[in-house]
């Protein structure tokens, strides 16, 4: 055979891939969601269930009911997709009621909870996954910081915030305060609260 | 001597010709189309104020019809208020789901809308 008809046979191929390239469309699809996509919608409706609460006037138990309602149904709504995204809140209705919930998958021992600047504190031994607590302080109105301290440990899921000393993503809007993450060890958060 | 020379220069060319194009083939191929996600069709909705309406309605097939527009894949929706929130899809296929949780508009109410998305 000559040479020249392995060239004919590289040109022949070359148009046949040529117009199979033509003929086939090549659709791309988006991966689906993204576990920072559920962490954003899991955040965006527990500030609206906030919202919504103090937009009817609920009471701080009503607000706290309403929230762990959501923080649970949320929770239990990912684990059916096989995995875990986990929470947890605290909330300040103001200076005197202060609620803490816990959606980690685990129990939460030793949290203190302190407000500043009286320095206050009040000392929760347990909280189990799936219960909260509301407290009560006795400031009742002024500048005040709200101080969350456990001794469960997590990781924080990246690119969502910055890791310091250790804490998780945390979000904060109003008063506010959310931690979020795939929970492996343990987990704390402490964050300034301005009313 | 000189002619097989000749003859194995042109197959070599022509092996070139193959492998190059090949190559630029798999470089350069880009998709004709991208089609947005079934969760950020929600987000859209969602942003739109639509959503929300639709889940306190109970408008699945409206829904069903946006996602579809925004989509262009078949598809099946649920708006749920519980956890209970399956739907029939197909078995011989490669499905895909999304979640979307709702806490209400206005009022405090919890909805679960589920897609499932296939070719």
């Amino acid at each position: 055979m000559k040479g020249q008809v392995y060239l004919l046979i590289g040109v022949l191929t070359v148009l046949a891939l040529l117009s199979l390239r033509s003929l086939t469309p090549f659709i791309q699809t988006r991966p689906e969601t993204t576990i920072k996509d559920d962490f954003f919608n899991l955040r965006n409706e527990l500030v609206n269930a906030v919202d919504v609460s103090l937009l009817n006037e609920s009471s701080p138990q009503k607000l706290m009911d309403n929230l762990n309602d959501f923080a649970g149904f949320a929770r239990d709504a990912y684990s059916q997709r096989g995995y875990k995204l986990n929470s947890v809140y605290s909330f300040a209705y103001n200076a005197s009621r202060i609620s803490v919930g816990n959606f980690l998958g685990e129990s939460m021992t030793g949290v203190s909870v302190t407000l500043l600047p009286t320095g206050e504190t009040q000392n929760i031994p347990l909280i189990n996954d799936g219960q909260s607590v509301l407290l009560s302080f006795t400031q009742t109105q002024g500048e005040f910081t709200v101080v969350v301290n456990s001794n469960v440990k997590s990781f924080y899921y990246k690119g969502l915030s910055s890791p310091t000393d250790g804490s998780v993503s945390q979000y904060f809007y109003n008063n506010l305060t959310l931690g979020s993450a795939f929970i492996k060890d343990s987990f704390y958060f402490n964050r300034t609260i301005n009313k | 001597m000189v002619k097989g020379f000749v003859r194995t220069l042109e197959a070599v060319i022509a092996a070139f010709i193959v492998i190059i194009f090949i190559v630029n083939f798999y470089v350069t191929l880009k998709p004709q189309e991208t089609l947005p996600s079934a969760y950020s069709c929600l987000k859209d909705l969602d942003n739109k104020g639509l959503l929300r309406t639709y889940a306190k309605t109970g408008q699945e097939d409206q829904l069903k019809q946006d996602l579809g527009s925004c989509l262009k894949l078949n598809l099946n929706a649920r708006i749920c208020s519980s956890l209970d929130c399956s739907a029939e899809i197909p078995e011989n296929k490669n499905v895909r789901a999304t979640s979307y949780v709702l806490s209400g508009e206005a009022i405090y109410q919890k909805f679960l809308i589920r897609v499932w998305v296939w070719l």
